[in-house]
């Protein structure tokens, strides 16, 4: 009962990924977009593992056998020695959180008598999944509001500022690359081929590096990146 | 100070290694009494963005029988300019090139964190990557009007230079010889008859042999063998005319009656590939690629007959010597495999049907020459798209994950001796003072080659302490271990990987609790694994399973606390808590277990498990499981029965196959629709977070997983239900009382009762 069915997201927007042909195969999995299959992972893949508590603590008949509440879950997997392995990108800060207004006493209830069910628990609506998220839909925002078009010199300028900060550290060779890609930037922007789109998130991507921003910087950048990656 | 965890860890980054000691018992008479053998997990070309390759070659040691690179362990008098081997204890002269060498100007191959260092060498002639694709032609229309699709789309994929070509085969088999003008012509050989290569390379007019590919020197222009590229031509020259050629295409022509299998030339196809490479480009990086829709049905390397009547072997039929075409099968595919390996190519087979492909007697094609495995419904999938463009991956530098021609060279401490390796590769049969007698997987020697590898491609290697018992702790109280990888790299250069890592000694008899806080329990599962794995392949299942739990019951009983024949005073430290689960799960996986699986199954879960990392591996034996609510962060939960509850969404991994599964209250607000109203979205969010996470899974797992998107009392839940620890049965429901947690109607044995089972025998007296 899968048909039709998609992964899309407004967090992924600009990747998108269709069913899979379930005709043909079963469970056939999605249809990932190349320039989605070529990004990789992001977040670090979900490795962690809940573990049996010790023999110890094995529950009474009161509780479900090996059944850990969430907090222990977690302290489980922190104490137990050998099975933390949280990806890269996984750690507290990126997680996301459903819980923006206590659960009402019938979503409890529901889930001990199913029927009859009441309603999903009631609270603002969750504005983001994750938190990078947060960042992007604001400034996706105001980029949609703010008619003013920026300039190449606001654009430019911080980012051949950042280039020089980094020749100290960074090969030559890498450094001039850049330095040519921010001409030909300048140059396309000077000569208006570039879309207003494409000028205003550079804006706020500048935006973003001044205010150290990085994930949503990055998150940003990649977007650019996929976007000229499905233009070609 | 770090702890074990962290040390593991930033080993596991820096070298690619685990290990499952980390602290090494010095005598042979305690290591066995480990149970668990000395033995890493080795990953020769894991990624590191952040490991720039050294353009020089590595610097030897110069005594023949030890060849060891120099490296971070070796003491250096920097006066004398010498250097002395940490593996022979051979003083060495540095080469001219190190004349300005002193304790402030060191090369990097002498720094610490150069323990694992990637060197690029310049001699040898670079040649071309290639490949040649196999084509079954006895597909349905729609299934071969997609495979041309995927393989047209491919040819944009490789590098300009590379060299491919192309091999159709139905009934007959034909070699397509690639021009750039004409008409396209054809060699066509019946697929009854076996050929040596000898005969082939005279039919295809391949007599005048290729000129001997030489080290040191490049190939000149005009020594190029031209005589291959009637059938093997560069992608550049021939990209359009090759487009066209797979474009035309059609279904293998001859007659299928009714009630009969297409006849399928499998085993001379392959048989031609094999010869036409190993005639004209011996020891260069080759794929071989392998479509097939359907088992081998006439010729050498026949599965089954083609009347449709008589079914495709089963597990079954195997088990009551019933299967007629197997063993010649599987000699045909083996002899071919090693013939290839031999020639430093691989093999990759993508089998796409809905029955049975023969990859059970073809598997030692792909399992012995590093190739890829891929099994599918049809080549209409996206399970089947993705993953072949997966293959075409690129790394951070935007080149080719794969590698080729590799030879893994292992030295170690005088104090232990190399057993064998389990993984995608051959022995080299190189003999030397490292080698024990006592063999674990591949063994008898030190050597053994890769043909292909991807940065993920990972090797068991296991050990054996030598050092007799009561002799003292050996000097320098460290053992140590290098791994030398030779191979080609995508970009065609030749590279060499060196990791060299030590270890602590350390008494058994006095420094026991040492030991034990090193253990390293998922690399120790994960190698256990592969040799029950690996014996599983020669031996009855059962037998199997009893080795591994007599392992485990020794292992308690040698690690646990315990008052005699008491099991409720059993206690596992930390460092070993998990592994009676991890082996309570292998037990169950279908890696040892053969039942619901066909034959070809069974081979294509074996082949990925000998291959995967320890991360990947440890997925395979025990599926990761996340719980998704309204109550906090999506978390890992149990991978048990109480774990199923009403109102969670489930998102289970167990490499092959997603699972998202929504309880019983999220799956009926789902159905009443409240994701689509406005003050509910935070409902919808809930909905959305396991698909998400789902598809950061989908983007990077090789090969495509299954994806199951289901909800409770769909017939779809079992792949979860067949997976979780059956803690509540049907037999035991109403002892719990209460309503958490979902009954799993089987018979199977539960991890509880598993592990009362384990303590009792682990703390017997009689045992």
């Amino acid at each position: 009962g899968r048909t039709g069915e998609t992964l899309y997201s407004p967090r992924n927007r600009d990747v998108s990924c269709s069913a899979g042909n379930a005709a043909r195969g079963w469970n056939d999995p999605p249809q990932l977009s190349y320039a989605l299959q070529a990004r990789g992972g992001r977040r670090g893949p979900l490795t962690r593992r809940a573990h049996a508590p010790p023999p110890a603590a094995a529950a009474g008949p009161s509780k479900p056998p090996g059944w850990v509440t969430p907090g222990a879950a977690r302290a489980g997997v922190g104490g137990a020695g050998g099975c933390a392995r949280a990806g890269p990108g996984r750690g507290g800060s990126d997680v996301c959180c459903f819980v923006l207004a206590p659960a009402p006493e019938g979503a409890a209830h529901a889930a001990s008598s199913p029927k009859p069910v009441g309603p999903p628990p009631l609270g603002p609506a969750s504005p983001a999944l994750r938190e990078g998220a947060v960042t992007l839909v604001t400034s996706g925002a105001a980029e949609e509001q703010d008619g003013s078009s920026p300039s190449a010199e606001d654009v430019v300028a911080p980012l051949t500022e950042a280039l020089g900060t980094c020749r100290a550290c960074v090969q030559k060779q890498v450094c001039d690359d850049i330095s040519r890609r921010l001409a030909v930037l300048q140059d396309m922007w000077a000569q208006g081929k570039l879309s207003s789109p494409v000028k205003k998130r550079m804006a706020i991507l500048v935006q973003e590096l001044q205010k150290k921003n990085w994930d949503s910087a990055d998150e940003i950048h990649d977007r650019k990146t996929n976007l000229s990656y499905k233009r070609y | 100070m770090a702890t074990y965890l962290e040390f593991i860890q930033q080993n596991e980054e820096r070298d690619g290694v685990r290990f499952s000691w980390n602290v090494w018992p010095s005598s042979r008479l305690e290591a066995t009494r480990m149970v668990v053998p000395l033995a890493c997990l080795l990953t020769p070309l894991k990624e590191r963005p952040d490991l720039p390759p050294v353009q020089y070659e590595p610097v030897l040691c110069s005594r023949p029988t030890c060849k060891a690179v120099l490296n971070p362990l070796c003491q250096v008098d920097y006066r004398a300019k010498l250097w002395a081997c940490n593996f022979c204890f051979q003083r060495n002269q540095f080469p001219p090139a190190y004349a300005g060498i002193s304790e402030v100007n060191q090369p990097a191959e002498l720094m610490p964190q150069f323990s694992t260092i990637d060197y690029i060498v310049q001699r040898g002639p670079q040649t071309p990557l290639i490949f040649l694709y196999v084509v079954d032609t006895c597909l349905e229309e729609e299934d071969l009007q997609a495979l041309k699709e995927s393989l047209q789309m491919s040819l944009s994929l490789l590098p300009p230079d590379a060299l491919v070509g192309l091999i159709t085969f139905g009934r007959m088999v034909q070699v397509h010889e690639l021009s750039c003008e004409g008409i396209s012509k054809s060699y066509v050989f019946r697929g009854t008859k076996d050929l040596t290569a000898k005969q082939i390379q005279d039919m295809l007019g391949l007599t005048k042999p290729a000129v001997p590919v030489q080290q040191g020197r490049p190939l000149q222009p005009q020594e190029q063998p031209v005589i291959s590229s009637r059938f093997l031509q560069p992608i550049h020259k021939i990209d359009m005319n090759l487009t066209d050629l797979l474009g035309e295409l059609q279904r293998d022509p001859w007659p299928v009656t009714q009630g009969k299998r297409p006849l399928r030339s499998t085993g001379v196809a392959l048989s031609i590939a094999v010869g036409l490479l190993e005639g004209t480009f011996p020891n260069t990086g080759a794929r071989i690629m392998l479509f097939t829709g359907g088992p081998p049905t006439q010729g050498p390397g026949m599965v089954v007959g083609d009347e449709l009547k008589t079914p495709i072997r089963s597990w079954h039929d195997i088990e009551k010597d019933n299967a007629r075409f197997m063993k010649k099968a599987t000699k045909h595919y083996e002899t071919l495999a090693n013939r290839t390996a031999a020639n430093g190519h691989c093999i990759d087979i993508y089998a796409c049907a809905l029955d049975q492909t023969g990859l059970l007697e073809m598997k030692c094609c792909t399992n012995l020459t590093g190739g890829h495995m891929v099994m599918g419904d049809s080549f209409n999938t996206s399970l089947f798209k993705q993953t072949f463009q997966r293959v075409f991956s690129k790394d951070f530098n935007g080149e080719f994950r794969m590698a080729f021609g590799a030879s893994l060279d292992v030295k170690t401490s005088r104090e232990l001796k190399i057993g064998g390796a389990i993984g995608p590769c051959i022995s080299l049969n190189a003999k030397g003072p490292y080698v024990s007698e006592n063999e674990l997987g591949i063994g008898g020697t030190c050597q053994w080659k890769i043909c292909s590898l991807d940065p993920n491609t990972t090797l068991a290697i296991y050990f054996e302490v030598v050092n007799q018992h009561n002799a003292p702790i050996p000097q320098g109280g460290r053992g140590a271990v290098q791994f030398i990888t030779q191979y080609q790299h995508s970009s065609m250069q030749k590279r060499i990987r060196v990791t060299t890592i030590a270890r602590n000694w350390a008494d058994a008899q006095n420094q026991l609790q040492h030991i034990e806080a090193a253990f390293d329990q998922e690399a120790a599962a994960v190698l256990m694994a592969r040799l029950g794995v690996y014996r599983a392949e020669t031996e009855e299942g059962p037998d199997v399973l009893r080795w591994l739990d007599r392992q485990l019951i020794r292992l308690c009983q040698k690690f646990g606390q315990y008052n005699k024949d008491d099991p409720n005073s059993f206690r596992l430290s930390d460092s070993f808590s998990l592994y009676p689960q991890f082996m309570f799960h292998l037990r169950r996986s279908p890696f040892l277990q053969v039942f619901n699986n066909s034959p070809d199954e069974s081979s294509y879960y074996r082949h990925h498990f000998a291959r995967q990392d320890l991360t990947q591996s440890l997925i395979m034996i025990q599926p990761i499981l996340y719980s998704y609510s309204f109550y906090g962060p999506p978390e890992p939960v149990l991978l048990d029965s109480s774990s199923i509850l009403a109102d969670r969404i489930l998102l289970m991994d167990s490499f092959f196959q997603i699972v998202i599964y929504l309880g019983e209250t999220i799956a009926q607000w789902r159905k009443a629709g409240y994701q689509d109203m406005p003050e509910y979205e935070n409902f919808k969010h809930l909905l959305q977070a396991p698909l998400d996470d789902a598809q950061e899974i989908l983007q990077t797992r090789f090969p495509m997983p299954r994806y199951i998107n289901t909800e409770h009392g769909s017939s779809q839940a079992r792949f979860l239900l067949s997976k979780v620890n059956p803690s509540q049965t049907h037999n035991n429901l109403y002892a719990w009382g209460q309503e958490s947690g979902s009954p799993i109607l089987t018979d199977d044995v539960s991890l509880q009762v598993f592990m009362d089972h384990l303590k009792k025998l682990a703390v017997s007296s009689a045992a």
